[in-house]
C-alpha cells in the first residue's frame, strides 16, 4: 500500500509541475469563478428587488404580502456544467496522457518496475494520485460556490441544497475521472504519445459532441422553430399518429444519445441544480434514485476502463517505447 | 321672471353637485354584460374599472355584497370581500374579482352587488347576476393520483366520469394533454352516455417513448361532450428508466470482473 501512496504523491507533484496542465486548470478556474460570481450577483439582485417590493407594499399598508419567489441559488453552477463538459474533460485527458507518456519519455518505467512493485500497484498509484487531484479541483470549486453564495449573494443554503450541490460535484468528478481513465487506457494501449492523445481527443469529440448532436438532429421536433409538428400545421392527433409509426426510430435515436457520457452528466446535473423543471420538490437522494441510469453512465465506464487498463498494462512488453 | 331664474339657478346648482359626484369617478365592469351563466365548479371573472377624474387623490373601497364568502376566490388577489385602495388624480385602477361556483350550489340565480365607496361617502352600485345551470354537469370522479411509468413502456389506468346534472349527457369522451411524444394507445370505451347521477369508467392505455428521460411530468385529462366539460391534472407522474438497463450494466460488470480475475490468475501478478 505504501508503494501506491508514494506513486500517488509523485503523480500529484508531477501534474502540478506540468505547465500545460496548469494553464488549462487556471483557465477552467477563472471561467468557473467568473460564472459563479456573476450568477451570485444575479441572485443577490433578485433578493434585493424582492425586499424592495415588500418595503413598498408595507408602506402602502398592505398586510397580505407575497412570498419570496423561488430563486434557485444552485443554478449559479449551471455554467460550470458546460465548462466541465469541455475544459474539464480536456484537463482530464491531458492528465491521463501525461501520467503515462512522461514515464516513457524519461525512461522511468524501467526504473520503477525494476523495484519490487507490481504493475497493478503502479496503475493504482497513478489512478489514486490523479483522481485525488481531480477531486480536489472539484472540491475547490464547490467551496468557491458556497462562499460566493453566502457572502456575495446573501443567500444561505439549506441542508437539501448543500446535499444537491455535493451530488452535483460528485457527478462532475466522475465525468472528469472518466476521461482521465480513458486517456490513461488509450495511452497505455498505443505506443506513441501523440497518436494516443489524438485518439483520445477524437473519442471525446465523438462521445461528447457528435453523439448528442446526432440525437438532437434525429429528433424531428427540434428541426424547426416551434416544433416540427406545429410548423407543419398538424394537430395533436396527427402528431400522435406519426409518432406511433416511429417507435423504432425513437429507440435508436435514444440509444445513440445514451452512449454519450456528456448527456448523462448534463441530465443528472440539471436535475440536481434545479435547472430542469419538475425536480423542485425532490430531495437529492430521490433525484439520484430517479436518475440512476445517468449516474451509472458515468460510474460504470470508469470501472470498465480501469480494468481494461490493468489488462493492457499487465501483459504489455513494449510499454517502455516512446 | 325673477322666480323662474332663481329656480333655474337652484336646479343648476343641485345638478352641479350631483353631476360633480358622478363625473369625479367612473365605475365600470368588463365585460359589460352583468348577467352570466355558469355551471358548478366553473370560475366566473369580473374586472372592475375605477377612474378618478378628480383633481385630487381619493381613497376608495370596493365591497361585494349579498354573496357568500365561499363563492369569492379572490378580490384584487386577496381572499377577502373588500378591497381598499387609493387613486391619484386622473388615474385609474382595475380590480379583478374571481368567483368559483361551489359544488354545493343549487341551480338558479344568485344576485349580488359590487359597491364602490369613496371617502366622502359617495357610493355607486353595480348589480350582478350569475345563473347556475345544473342541467349538464360533468365531473371527473376518479383519476390516477400517483402514476409511476417506465419509459419505453405502456401503462393502463382508469378515469371515472360522473354526471352530476339533471339531464342525460351523450357522447362523453376523454382527451389528454400529455408531454411531447407520449401517446394514448387506446381508450375503452371511446365514448359513453351517462344518465343523471350515473358514473362510468374509461380504461386508458398510455405509452411513454424510450427517449423520455427519468423525470417528473405533468398531464391533464378533460372529460367533455357538447354541453359540458371538466378538466383535472393527473398525477404526480414519475417516469423511470426500465430495469433492463440495470441488468445489462450488471452483466457487463460481472463479465469484466470475472475476465480480469481470470486474466490475473492465468498470467499471474506481475
Amino acid at each position: 500500500m505504501s508503494e501506491v501512496m508514494v506513486i500517488a504523491r509523485k503523480e500529484i507533484k508531477d501534474s502540478l509541475n506540468n505547465k500545460f496542465f496548469l494553464s488549462i486548470l487556471i483557465l477552467l478556474l477563472i471561467l468557473t469563478v467568473v460564472s459563479i460570481v456573476l450568477g451570485t450577483l444575479q441572485v443577490h439582485s433578485q433578493v434585493a428587488q424582492y425586499n424592495k417590493s415588500i418595503e413598498f407594499l408595507k408602506s402602502m399598508g398592505k398586510t397580505n404580502l407575497p412570498p419570496m419567489p423561488s430563486l434557485n441559488p444552485l443554478s449559479v453552477s449551471k455554467g460550470f456544467v458546460n465548462y466541465v463538459g469541455m475544459i474539464g474533460a480536456l484537463l482530464a485527458i491531458v492528465l491521463g496522457n501525461y501520467a503515462v507518456s512522461k514515464e516513457r519519455k524519461n525512461g522511468t518505467f524501467r526504473l520503477i518496475l525494476s523495484r519490487p512493485i507490481y504493475r497493478d500497484q503502479l496503475i493504482n498509484g497513478k489512478l489514486s494520485g490523479n483522481l485525488l487531484l481531480l477531486a480536489l479541483i472539484n472540491f475547490a470549486i464547490a467551496a468557491v460556490t458556497l462562499i460566493s453564495l453566502s457572502t456575495l449573494g446573501g443567500v444561505s443554503l439549506s441542508g437539501v441544497d448543500i446535499t444537491r450541490l455535493t451530488f452535483f460535484f460528485t457527478a462532475s468528478f466522475l465525468y472528469m475521472a472518466l476521461f482521465f481513465i480513458l486517456s490513461l487506457f488509450v495511452t497505455l494501449l498505443l505506443p506513441y504519445k501523440n497518436y494516443a492523445l489524438l485518439t483520445v481527443i477524437i473519442i471525446w469529440l465523438v462521445f461528447a459532441f457528435i453523439f448528442p448532436q446526432i440525437g438532437d438532429t434525429m429528433d424531428m421536433d427540434n428541426q424547426l422553430p416551434g416544433g416540427f409538428f406545429a410548423s407543419m400545421g398538424m394537430n395533436r392527433a396527427q402528431e400522435q399518429q406519426i409518432v406511433n409509426k416511429f417507435k423504432v426510430y425513437e429507440t435508436l435515436r435514444n440509444g445513440i444519445e445514451e452512449l454519450s457520457p456528456t448527456k448523462h452528466f448534463e441530465r443528472i446535473s440539471f436535475a440536481l441544480l434545479g435547472v430542469k423543471p419538475g425536480f423542485e420538490n425532490n430531495t437529492a437522494w430521490e433525484i439520484v434514485k430517479l436518475k440512476w441510469l445517468n449516474l451509472a453512465g458515468l460510474l460504470v465506464p470508469n470501472i470498465l476502463l480501469s480494468m481494461l487498463s490493468y489488462l493492457v498494462f499487465l501483459r504489455r512488453e513494449n510499454i517502455y517505447s516512446t | 321672471m325673477k322666480k323662474i331664474l332663481t329656480i333655474l339657478l337652484i336646479f343648476m346648482g343641485l345638478a352641479a353637485v350631483f353631476t360633480s359626484g358622478a363625473a369625479a369617478q367612473t365605475f365600470d365592469t368588463s365585460p359589460i354584460y352583468l348577467s352570466r351563466e355558469a355551471a358548478v365548479g366553473d370560475r366566473v371573472n369580473y374586472t372592475f374599472l375605477i377612474k378618478n377624474n378628480d383633481q385630487t387623490e381619493h381613497n376608495y373601497s370596493l365591497k361585494i355584497l349579498n354573496l357568500q364568502k365561499e363563492y369569492i376566490s379572490s378580490l384584487d388577489y386577496n381572499s377577502s370581500t373588500e378591497a381598499h385602495f387609493s387613486l391619484a388624480a386622473r388615474s385609474s385602477k382595475k380590480i379583478d374579482l374571481e368567483i368559483k361556483i361551489p359544488e354545493s350550489s343549487k341551480a338558479g340565480d344568485i344576485s349580488f352587488q359590487a359597491v364602490l365607496k369613496k371617502e366622502e361617502g359617495i357610493t355607486k352600485y353595480v348589480p350582478l347576476n350569475i345563473k347556475i345551470n345544473k342541467n349538464y354537469q360533468l365531473k371527473i370522479a376518479d383519476y390516477p393520483r400517483d402514476l409511476n411509468l417506465i419509459s419505453g413502456g405502456n401503462q393502463k389506468f382508469s378515469v371515472t366520469v360522473g354526471n352530476m346534472g339533471s339531464e342525460t349527457l351523450k357522447n362523453v369522451k376523454l382527451k389528454f394533454e400529455l408531454p411531447k411524444k407520449w401517446l394514448i394507445e387506446n381508450i375503452e370505451p371511446k365514448q359513453m352516455d351517462l344518465k343523471a347521477g350515473e358514473k362510468g369508467s374509461f380504461n386508458v392505455n398510455i405509452f411513454v417513448p424510450s427517449s423520455q428521460a427519468a423525470a417528473n411530468k405533468k398531464a391533464s385529462v378533460t372529460a367533455y361532450n357538447q354541453h359540458s366539460q371538466t378538466k383535472v391534472m393527473i398525477g404526480p407522474i414519475t417516469v423511470k428508466k426500465s430495469s433492463n438497463y440495470f441488468l445489462v450494466i450488471l452483466a457487463l460488470l460481472i463479465i469484466m470482473i470475472i475476465g480480469t480475475i481470470y486474466y490475473f490468475r492465468k498470467f499471474g501478478r506481475r
